[in-house]
């Protein structure tokens, strides 16, 4: 039975592995051409993204992107847990729901509505934000809020509200105690919630598609461009630096919520999470 | 003290609440406006309001685009199903080690880009990928498998797998060992025990992945888009060319809407469907 289970788990690994690994051998093939068996190996698709510019640029608006969200996403996203957690609120379960909803909203949808108010704004108020980065912020900190969220709410309920009391009755004030006490036994949430936030909104696509232009559009937009046209290694070297991205991030990600994970678990009757950052938890 | 202290929750929880009710509640509130605009392509966006946007989601070729956008939909919804359930369940048993490799394994995918992992498949299903390749050297004749329903298929099944293996993973380990111990004890053989405790045991779990899954799939567009094309055309790719090709935006509204319906509830009929059902096993 075990054997039969460990067979089975195999097969779907590695049809998680195959993708991924296509890339990557592609990016060192010779050749544009891709060759079985491979004639050789090469890093020059690595060293010609430099003549990719909307590659590069795609990279960079990526990377700022990703930045702002999760700034933005941590901003509103902890005092959030906070409240969720510790503020004795009635209704929490429908107010978490509404700040995960986002998530299961179709991301080409949310996009063309987003799309759609900019275009209202403008001829309302003549704020031009077409070919600004703020519709693509205001749309990635719907997806990147969720996440905060859950990681931070899950790392302060796995902390023991009785340490703030106590901080409080040694005579620390409430915000003296958020700062030295609360915040810090959250660290692993909030590390880990930045994350998440960020590779999200870095990979993020469908979202992205209708509101990229010129100079914003971001790298998987630029990557999909780029993959319906043209044969070219160059995409799949730019491809093979985010999937190290992504590997990384989980890593660091298990690292981190490693010690949450079991201080979650050892709380008998407690809810139990089991993936990192309680991405078991889809909805 | 509890009343000032529920009053700060209240204004700690208002900033991320007023992001979600402007950044997601107002431009879906604005879509049904544009929907109601007479369509058409570049529609002008004034008259109406009426509702023939709506009407005309009823005529060629959205009905069979629609079809065919649920049946990819739920033919990955049941391959992630029979695929993740065995892993799922290997991965509950696994402890230390094996387990955090086999997380990795399973979380690492959802942090790329949907796009690079499409990009991956185009590369191994294509003539001139790993498969055609392979092909060619073996001396026999090329093929492929892009531009297919079956390579969308594929790639929406490797895609959605992750979430449906952590969804049951995390039924499973909430079952407590002592009930299967009890129903051992009780005389049930361990496939008895299998089908009438752990089995049932994980619905909840695979409502919450399947919804999600289906959700997901019939919202998916890089993949369609990069492995299916004009072979395997889905509704999301529909709503994409009214808005950028034919600058139907009533129309792409309107179709937007029938799916973010259609979407929902699915998944409030998922959620109902596992509070029900929880609440009669456990009595409560």
């Amino acid at each position: 039975m075990r054997i039969a289970l460990g067979a089975a788990a195999a097969v779907a690994y590695a049809v998680l592995l195959l993708a991924p690994l296509a890339v990557i051998v592609y990016s060192v093939s010779p050749g544009a051409a891709l060759e079985i068996p491979p004639s050789g190996m090469s890093l020059r698709w690595y060293a010609g993204l430099a003549d990719q510019p909307r590659l590069v640029s795609g990279l960079f608006t990526s990377l700022l992107l990703g930045a702002i969200a999760t700034g933005a996403a941590l901003v509103t996203g902890i005092p959030a847990a906070l409240a969720l957690t510790r503020g004795s609120l009635p209704g929490r379960e429908a107010f978490l729901a509404v700040l995960l909803s986002p998530l299961s909203l179709p991301g080409l949808v949310l996009g063309l509505g987003v799309l759609t108010s900019a275009a209202v704004l403008a001829n309302a108020t003549g704020i031009q934000t077409a070919g600004t980065l703020l519709p693509l912020v205001a749309a990635h900190l719907l997806i990147t809020i969720p996440w905060v969220v859950r990681s931070v709410a899950a790392s302060l309920e796995s902390t023991d509200p009785a340490l703030e009391d106590q901080a409080r009755s040694l005579g620390a004030g409430p915000f003296a105690t958020l700062l030295l006490v609360t915040l810090p036994s959250a660290r692993a949430g909030i590390v880990a919630g930045a994350m998440s936030a960020f590779v999200i909104s870095f990979g993020n696509f469908a979202l992205s598609l209708l509101l990229a232009s010129g100079r914003t559009v971001t790298l998987p937009v630029a990557i999909y461009e780029t993959v319906d046209r043209y044969q070219d290694p160059t995409v799949a070297a730019v491809s093979t630096l985010t999937i190290a991205a992504a590997v990384v991030a989980a890593v660091l990600t298990d690292r981190i919520s490693g010690p949450l994970r079991a201080r979650g678990s050892s709380s008998r009757g407690g809810d139990r999470r089991s993936g990192p950052a309680g991405l078991d938890r889809v909805r | 003290m509890d009343r000032s202290r529920r009053r700060v929750a209240g204004l700690l929880l208002l900033p991320a609440l007023l992001v979600v009710a402007v950044l997601a509640a107002a431009p879906i509130g604005l879509l049904f406006r544009v929907a109601l605009y007479p369509p058409g392509p570049v529609a002008p966006l004034a008259g109406g309001p009426e509702l023939d946007s709506f009407a005309g989601l009823l005529s060629a070729p959205y009905p069979s685009v629609a079809l065919r956008t649920l049946r990819l939909s739920l033919l990955t919804t049941v391959l992630v199903t029979l695929l993740g359930f065995p892993v799922a369940l290997f991965l509950s048993r696994s402890r230390g080690l094996s387990r955090r490799i086999q997380t990795l394994l399973i979380v690492s995918p959802l942090l790329m880009s949907v796009v690079v992992r499409a990009y991956g498949w185009m590369l191994i299903l294509g003539r001139q990928g790993f498969v055609g390749e392979t092909l060619a050297a073996l001396s026999l004749p090329r093929a492929g498998l892009l531009h297919t329903e079956t390579a969308v298929l594929l790639a929406l099944t490797e895609s959605f797998l992750p979430f449906m293996i952590l969804a049951l993973a995390a039924s499973l380990d909430r079952i407590d060992p002592d009930l299967l111990a009890a129903a051992r004890g009780l005389g049930a053989s361990s496939t008895r025990t299998f089908l009438a405790v752990v089995v049932p045991l994980t619905l909840p779990g695979f409502l919450a992945g399947a919804s999600f899954v289906l959700v997901g799939s019939l919202s998916a567009y890089a993949i369609p888009a990069l492995l299916g094309g004009a072979a395997a055309r889905t509704f999301v790719m529909e709503i994409y060319e009214l808005v950028t090709i034919s600058f139907d935006w009533p129309t792409a509204a309107a179709a937007s809407l029938v799916l973010l319906l259609f979407a929902s509830v699915l998944l409030g009929g998922a959620a109902l469907l596992s509070r029900r059902r929880s609440a009669r096993s456990f009595g409560t």
